[in-house]
């Protein structure tokens, strides 16, 4: 019983890590068809920001981290992705490649290739004990941070006239245009939002590692966007709910797989995404066929 | 939708590709100061000397294809800055049969593609010696390259004795410490310390992770051990659900990481955050103190490596050169590795002093019936069966205060193959 508690206290807290990316990814899809890989590297900008400023205090090391991931992720929208518009998903997805590979060799020239390290918010590392079960406090902050961050995006895009205006063109951007939200406003929110969720992987992930390297968020956008397309990345919550179970499930196989096997866990795990994808190709929440847009 | 698909298979497909990559690692020498005394500075000018009195062959033209960027990047580098190092040494003493060493140097930055063009180019260029990155997989196009046109190829600091015959490189050797000396020597100390139960973390992701646990499994059993249980993973992964495992189970004397960085820091890091004050024990693939400070207070962590980088070796010809390469290049070496980089220009010297040719053949010949030469590594012997040494003596390290402070060299007393 306390090791199905404890492997489900790990489980959740993973599936809300990759749910916060996946969801970091699917924003900016829902609006210019973009699968951003290079969300990748908007999450390594933000955790080498907390990596080189958290001895200034968490109280600036953390915002200086949003702004920093929120300034990248804008930046590349205006020099990069704002001058695309009329390029096929497909485009957009390879010039993000080659934007995630430019800013890696970037960072390796500003921070050499070896990792920089910084125990950051290690208070929050440490696990507890209760009832025999042992429970990290990160996975706990996960939890609640993503539960925070999700309520916030709720609210805002329920409850205000920008919001609404991102879900209006999340859900139909073309539709959206013509009745006259403004595109380049609604795009850029967007790109931002998308860094804030980076912003929050970031620190997510390295309180857990401490170490960031310059591919450092390479492996979790590359879940992250299976997680977005199997729960179906044309709507906000699809890409949550897809990325919060590739996380999830990677997770629990982790922990209950026999120990020979559970190197394979993620061969289980991308079993699933085909099953997925050859019994509901539009994703696990979205209805029907899924729009199809140009 | 059609658009949608693409873009994931495109996406999923250059996952793969980037999860691919995988690494390697290395492993090596610690020093014997009998030989380390006779390694110095002296042994190699006077055998650049001995070489310029001849006078007569084919200047040197060292071809190095490794990788300055990448994730091979960090392991390459030291020895390669230390191998420089070397060069200019020898050509201030008056070079190599008259001549200046030349060094035609690509980065590869890792890119397994680039491998085999990259060694095209630079034998192409002349070199009659080729240098190549620490890690089989990697590096395997290049030095096949090299072995087709009969040239020596040289990885420095390789841990697995694939990279030889049995990789089918008869040109092919590595001057780093095998495995199977490393993983002995660990599972020796770890007895000698009392630890009588281990639980392994073995990343799977290279080979040279794999035969450590392998090798380590067995000496450690040999000795009277108990591998309770082994937990495999991959490069990159979270260990979180193993460290649950562990910590819901009866507590082992030691864990072994058998990993290498950047995924072996994390793997120390959600061990001690998951609670567990267990010692832990490494090899080379965890040299170095740039990934310690992610772990406030980590300490009972015990590394088995080449050399101490950090100026406390016992041997004072490693400390000199550590201080040599800070003084060069503004900061100490990553990892202790760097000693293979004038351990590769010792061998590459002495063997064309024996053989007067640069024929890789020859020179192969000549390395194969090496005993005990000295140099900055540790005595460097060779076989025709086993292109790497195995049976040097290595530093054990422990982490105190955020760096890695030597202990002491051991030797191991049995060496044990996977």
């Amino acid at each position: 019983m306390s090791q199905l508690l404890q492997s489900l206290v790990d489980a959740l807290s993973a599936g809300a890590t990759l749910g916060l990316a996946a969801l970091a990814i699917g924003l900016v899809f829902g609006v210019i068809r973009l699968a951003n890989f290079a969300t990748g590297e908007i999450i390594t900008a933000g955790a080498y920001t907390l990596i080189f400023t958290w001895q200034l205090g968490w109280y600036i090391s953390i915002p200086f981290a949003i702004i920093v991931a929120v300034l990248l992720s804008l930046l590349m929208e205006l020099s990069v992705f704002s001058r695309m518009r009329a390029a096929t998903p497909a485009t957009l997805l390879i010039a993000s490649f080659g934007l995630s590979f430019l800013l890696q060799r970037v960072y390796e020239l500003a921070f050499t290739n070896n990792v920089q390290t910084a125990p950051v918010a290690s208070e929050l590392a440490q696990s507890i004990s209760i009832g025999g079960v042992r429970i990290q406090m990160l996975s706990v902050a996960t939890i609640l941070l993503a539960a925070l961050l999700l309520t916030g995006l709720q609210l805002f895009l329920t409850r205000t006239s920008l919001g609404l205006q991102l879900k209006a063109a999340a859900a139909d951007f073309k539709t959206a245009r013509l009745i006259g939200i403004p595109a380049s406003r609604v795009i850029g929110l967007s790109f931002a939002l998308s860094g804030i969720l980076a912003a929050a992987v970031a620190f997510v992930t390295t309180v857990q590692t401490g170490a960031v390297g310059p591919t450092f968020g390479v492996p979790i956008t590359i879940l992250a966007l299976v997680g977005a397309v199997i729960g179906g990345i044309d709507k906000i919550s699809g890409a949550l709910a897809g990325g919060f179970l590739v996380g999830f499930a990677t997770s629990m196989l982790a922990s209950w797989l026999p120990q020979d096997m559970s190197n394979f866990k993620d061969a289980y795990v991308f079993m699933l995404v085909i099953g997925v994808l050859l019994m509901r190709p539009q994703g696990l929440l979205i209805r029907g066929r899924g729009a199809v847009r140009t | 939708m059609r658009r949608r698909l693409m873009s994931i298979t495109v996406a999923i497909g250059a996952a793969s590709l980037i999860l691919s990559g995988c690494v390697s690692s290395d492993s090596e020498t610690a020093t014997d100061e009998t030989a380390a005394a006779e390694t110095s500075e002296e042994a190699v000018v006077e055998s650049a000397a001995e070489s310029e009195a001849e006078a007569t062959g084919e200047p040197l033209v060292l071809g190095i294809v490794q990788a300055g960027s990448g994730f091979m990047g960090p392991i390459d580098t030291p020895a390669r800055n230390a191998l420089l190092l070397e060069i200019e040494k020898v050509n201030a003493a008056g070079g190599v049969n008259g001549a200046p060493i030349a060094v035609e140097f690509i980065d590869t930055e890792t890119k397994f593609e680039r491998y085999a063009s990259a060694a095209e180019e630079v034998i192409g260029k002349g070199a009659n010696v080729l240098i190549v990155t620490c890690d089989y997989d990697v590096s395997a196009p290049a030095a096949l390259v090299a072995e087709g046109k009969n040239i020596l190829n040289i990885a420095p600091c390789i841990g697995d004795p694939i990279y030889g015959p049995a990789g089918g490189l008869n040109l092919g050797f590595s001057m780093g410490a095998g495995t199977p000396g490393e993983s002995s020597i660990m599972a020796e100390f770890a007895i000698k310390k009392g630890w009588k139960t281990a639980v392994l973390l073995e990343d799977t992701s290279i080979k040279y992770t794999q035969n450590q646990c392998k090798i380590f499994n067995t000496r450690f059993t040999e000795l009277g051990g108990t591998v309770t249980d082994t937990y495999q993973y991959v490069q990159g992964d979270s260990v979180k659900e193993s460290v649950s495992k562990i910590a819901a189970g009866d507590e082992p004397d030691l864990i072994v990481n058998c990993g290498y960085n950047p995924g072996g820091g994390t793997v120390a890091k959600e061990i001690r955050d998951g609670g567990l004050d267990t010692p832990i024990i490494s090899g080379f693939g965890m040299d170095g103190d740039f990934w310690v400070g992610a772990i406030p207070d980590l300490s009972d962590y015990y590394v088995v490596t080449y050399a101490a980088k950090n100026g406390d070796d016992s041997n004072p010809d490693v400390n000199a050169a550590a201080a040599e390469y800070e003084a060069a290049y503004g900061n100490a070496p990553d990892v202790g590795g760097f000693v293979t980089g004038a351990t590769t220009l010792q061998v590459i010297l002495e063997a064309y002093k024996q053989a007067g040719t640069w024929d890789g053949t020859t020179l192969a010949k000549t390395i194969e019936t090496f005993k005990d030469v000295p140099t900055l590594a540790g005595p460097t012997s060779f076989s025709p069966d086993l292109h790497i040494n195995v049976e040097r003596p290595m530093a054990v390290l422990e982490v105190v205060d955020g760096k890695l402070k030597f202990i002491e060299t051991v030797t191991a007393e049995k060496v044990v193959f996977p």
